[in-house]
């Protein structure tokens, strides 16, 4: 046990603190407290104001017992018991140990050695309670599973974003993916029924081989986009100027063979200068390939999708019009909700993950945008995307 | 619906009452009816810790008893801590410490989750082994700002230490220094004598003049 643990100490003392007496200094606790002295030099500021209630407490009551004051022993503040009695004098006797219940045996034992006139009724405060010494101890371990805990809770908020993270990334690949697939398809088909005449059996069988992957990789695809589960918030764009018109008018130039197959016109609209706009051309590359792939897919036979673009103010629209089915009123709330489906059903079979318009929604925002449909059933619809032609934080610097 | 105030009187009565499972409903309650971590934290963590204090100064509880009531909020704060980590990956970096034999790590631990509340990325030391801990802290994990804890006086030479040590190896402006604690209360100057940028009254303030060091010290380095 070091000279720390085993400290003891019992003097007597005036009601205001001075000592004066020493009884028992074991661990030289005392030693910077000479006769004269005040108690409260004893223990560390924070315990000053509790000192002197110790003492008011032990005159008013003629004792006070388990105080649990800080002490300074070698520049480090120690928790330590006092007990004190006062005596028919008026003198008060003070005693004070790490535990309590050496405190009390000190207290009994100076109450025999000294010369103290105590009566009965002020010893029967007496009551022993066990010692709490690992206290230190114990705080100490709580303090690191505390610290165990909180790591732990963020590595798992870390992994749990990460997660989220990865899953969406790789439903959008997974999805996006399913576009060009289903071009190659679409052009195997058309090899298929209008060059049948002019494929040797070595290129019908190639093509032949080409569907067959292609129906296999879309399986795969649909899988992945299964098992893609929850939504990321942020999606990073990364932004250079952009012809909007020109990226438009490629993406419908590649829908075209996919509109063909239920003989739907695709056309483009735009009756005036668009300026070029900083936008990340990959993620408009999907808004407008997500809602054009919807438009066909959801399209009846024989009919007309356009592509409206525009400039409302600051701000650039892009306006995509079918006239197709239409969606109910009570379904357009989720519309933009992942792996939502409605009612309504592709016109020729085509499949629908939900994914398409989430993804639309998140690059739209994520370009400090907006998308919004307008439908009405057996009319069609329109979804229309709002983004700003400059940056908001590009309009900031340039303000400052 | 209740308030925080009086989430504060019911929640420090079930401490009193050793009633550890009694005082983590409270805590959930006052979530679920509505009451925001920030208001938790400041209207009702808070007041009842220096209540917890204020008691034991009175004698009417043990120390022993004083430190299970802090345990059980520590539970609190670990039961309620995944509500509050919202750091994203760009976010600010900060490292917050007591210094080495300052057991008292509650302050430091809210100071740490109303920063992370206000969106840092804030690694929280508690108790540091020794002052190389907090530095190689700072330097892991790049951090802008360092929140020093003290609560016991005698630990005030152990934080001038700390600082001297943080602007010896990172210099005045790549780490800014925020010190609070009770210890601090025993002079309005004494975070500037121990050569700390500023202190703060409560987490609030703090997580307000944190933002204000590091965005001062950011517009420095661009200019």
């Amino acid at each position: 046990m070091n000279s720390r643990e085993s400290a003891q100490v019992a003097f007597r003392c005036l009601p205001n603190g001075e000592v004066v007496a020493v009884l028992t200094d074991a661990g030289s606790l005392l030693g910077k407290l000479p006769i004269g002295r005040q108690l409260s030099d004893l223990v560390d500021r924070e315990s000053a104001l509790k000192c002197e209630r110790f003492l008011q407490s032990a005159c008013q009551n003629g004792g006070a017992f388990n105080w649990d004051l800080n002490v300074c022993l070698r520049g480090t503040a120690h928790g330590m018991c006092f007990a004190a009695l006062r005596g028919d004098d008026g003198r008060l006797l003070v005693v004070a140990a790490r535990a309590r219940a050496t405190t009390l045996k000190l207290l009994d034992d100076a109450l025999t050695l000294s010369a103290e006139v105590v009566s009965e009724t002020k010893k029967s405060h007496f009551h022993l309670s066990p010692s709490w010494d690992p206290l230190h101890e114990i705080t100490r371990v709580n303090n690191d599973l505390v610290k165990l805990q909180r790591t732990l809770v963020k590595r798992n908020v870390e992994l749990l974003n990460l997660t989220e993270q990865n899953n969406r990334l790789l439903g959008m690949l997974a999805h996006d993916l399913r576009g060009p697939v289903a071009i190659i398809q679409g052009y195997c088909e058309l090899l298929d029924m209008q060059g049948h005449h002019l494929l040797g059996p070595f290129q019908k069988k190639c093509v032949e081989k080409i569907q067959h992957a292609c129906n296999m990789l879309k399986q795969l695809l649909d899988h992945a986009l299964d098992n893609a589960r929850a939504t990321a918030s942020d999606l990073s764009t990364s932004r250079s100027m952009v012809d909007v018109v020109e990226l438009v008018r490629d993406d419908v130039e590649i829908h075209r063979i996919i509109a063909s197959r239920k003989n739907i016109e695709l056309c483009v609209v735009c009756d005036e200068p668009i300026p070029r706009a900083r936008l990340d051309p990959t993620g408009i590359h999907q808004v407008i390939s997500n809602l054009l792939t919807n438009a066909i897919k959801y399209s009846h036979r024989d009919s007309k999708v356009t592509v409206a673009i525009a400039r409302v103010g600051a701000e650039l629209q892009i306006a995509v019009e079918d006239r197709g089915q239409g969606i109910p009123e009570n379904e357009l709330g989720k519309l933009f909700e992942p792996y939502q489906v409605t009612s309504v059903q592709p016109t020729a079979g085509e499949t629908s993950t939900g994914l398409g318009l989430s993804i639309v929604r998140d690059v739209v925002e994520a370009h400090g945008g907006h998308v919004y449909v307008e439908s009405a059933v057996a009319c069609g619809s329109t979804f229309l995307v709002r983004m700003p032609l400059v940056a908001a934080s590009e309009a900031r610097s340039d303000l400052s | 619906m209740i308030h925080a105030e009086s989430f504060a009187r019911r929640y420090l009565d079930r401490l009193l009452a050793f009633d550890q499972q009694g005082a983590l409903s409270e805590v959930l309650r006052a979530l679920d009816d509505g009451v925001s971590l920030r208001s938790l934290y400041l209207d009702g963590f808070e007041p009842v810790q220096h209540e917890l204090g204020r008691l034991w100064e009175l004698n009417l509880i043990t120390v022993a008893h004083e430190h299970y009531c802090t345990a059980i909020t520590q539970l609190a704060l670990a039961e309620i801590y995944p509500r509050v980590v919202r750091a994203s990956p760009g976010a600010a970096r900060m490292v917050t410490t007591c210094v080495p034999g300052e057991l008292h790590e509650l302050g430091g631990r809210m100071i740490a989750d109303f920063f992370e509340l206000d969106g840092w990325n804030v690694t929280y030391l508690g108790e540091p082994g020794r002052l190389d801990d907090v530095l190689s802290a700072l330097h892991e994990t790049h951090a802008q700002l360092l929140g020093i804890s003290v609560t016991m006086t005698n630990n005030l030479p152990a934080a001038s230490k700390l600082i001297a040590r943080v602007r010896e190896r990172f210099g005045p402006d790549a780490v800014k220094i925020l010190i609070g604690g009770r210890a601090l209360a025993v002079s309005s100057q004494t975070w500037s004598l121990l050569g700390a940028d500023g202190s703060a009254l409560d987490a609030d303030q703090a997580v307000e003049l944190g933002r204000s060091l590091t965005q001062q010290a950011n517009s420095r380095c661009r200019g």
